[in-house]
């Protein structure tokens, strides 16, 4: 019997781990970070990175989406932690604005990779008509916005649209948006 | 003294140049995520959703707003040029309200969702939301720029539609548009 070559029999190997690779994982997407972190966190992938909230919010359903979101990272495995002292680092408000089709936001400054101040915003003017997991996704999304995730695709918490993160019942953290947090913190 | 007073100016240039260096680099500006209500994925939601599908030219700023909300976000108004309107009907130019713009210091990018260019023309799938006023759906996903004669999404879109000749993707919506209820 003919033996094969030592490099052909690598690259035989090669290609079945990769195509096993590409057949087995899910995780055909990928988190995106913001330009800048939290300073004066643990290294990352060590628990756990701690930022300070505050709700402002003046509608009761704005204030229960912002508890509901804290909760579903708080009692998730991310490495991250958001902890509400009566002095805090960012205010979780809400707005009522028909004039958008923003349904949340997160607005920050930042200088040398690093925040310098941000604040977070739910439109009442939209989860006034959500049921309770989607205005739960919506801030859990924006709280995931101040721990310095990004935008991604596909159906996980950083998705940027409400409707596909409904329709993908996403309303928690998901591997990939922890992924984001371990490579940050 | 005057070795020490050189020193001084010296340090003082140098702190200068750092901080112009560093604003350069790092500017201070503020970023806006959002998460879109309203952004769906096939042409059939986007066109169900929408109060207006245009197709149009970018004409002019028509001033730049600070939002009375508690947030002070600033908005840009743009004026469009309709030149067909593919759903709904109105004027022939209209009024479009976008997140982002400058207002004196301050200056507010949403990198998702990039200011119009004068100039630049979009099939845009709009809500009205004050007579005559309009915003795009879903920032950008309701967004399709058109160059060359032909329309594509831009980036950060989940609009599935393929990019194609501006008829053929005109033909798409108004052919959802009309399509009889299952």
């Amino acid at each position: 019997m003919r033996r094969i070559p030592v490099v052909r029999r690598l690259a035989i190997v090669c290609v079945i781990s990769l195509s096993l690779v590409m057949f087995t994982t899910n995780q055909a997407y990928a988190y995106h970070l913001e330009p800048a972190r939290w300073n004066g966190q643990p290294a990352p992938g060590t628990c756990c990175a701690h930022v300070t909230v505050g709700k402002e919010a003046t509608h009761a359903t704005s204030l229960t989406a912002w508890s509901n979101g804290i909760t579903a990272w708080n009692s998730s495995p991310a490495l991250i932690l958001f902890d509400q002292p009566s002095s805090y680092k960012v205010g979780l408000a809400d707005i009522d604005d028909a004039g958008n089709s923003s349904d949340g936001r997160t607005t920050y400054y930042y200088l040398f990779g690093y925040f310098t101040s941000m604040s977070a915003w739910l439109n009442y003017h939209w989860i006034k008509l959500y049921p309770l997991s989607k205005s739960q996704g919506v801030a859990a999304h924006e709280l995931g916005h101040i721990a310095g995730l990004d935008h991604t695709n596909g159906c996980v918490l950083m998705v940027p649209d409400s409707p596909t993160r409904a329709s993908c019942g996403i309303s928690t953290p998901q591997t990939d948006d922890r992924n984001g947090i371990a490579a940050m913190y | 003294m005057k070795r020490r007073g050189k020193f001084a100016i010296g340090v003082l240039v140098g702190l200068v140049a750092l901080t112009i260096g560093a604003l350069t680099t790092h500017p201070l500006k503020e970023v806006v995520d959002s998460s879109w209500a309203n952004a769906y994925p096939t042409t059939k939601e986007m066109v169900a959703n929408a109060d207006a599908v245009v197709m149009g030219t970018v004409v002019g700023v028509d001033g730049v707003e600070v939002s009375p909300q508690a947030d002070n976000l600033i908005y840009t108004n743009y004026s469009f040029r309709v030149d067909k309107w593919i759903v709904g009907s109105g004027s022939s130019t209209i009024l479009l309200h976008q997140m982002g713009g400058a207002v004196g210091l301050r200056e507010v990018s949403v990198p998702d969702d990039p200011p119009f260019v004068v100039g630049e023309s979009n099939v845009l799938f709009l809500t009205e939301y004050a007579p005559g006023k309009y915003y795009v759906m879903g920032g950008p996903t309701g967004r399709l720029q058109v160059q060359n004669g032909t329309a594509k999404v831009i980036a950060g879109s989940s609009l599935q539609i393929k990019p194609g000749s501006l008829e053929s993707v005109i033909q798409v919506i108004a052919s959802v548009k009309t399509a009889p209820a299952p």
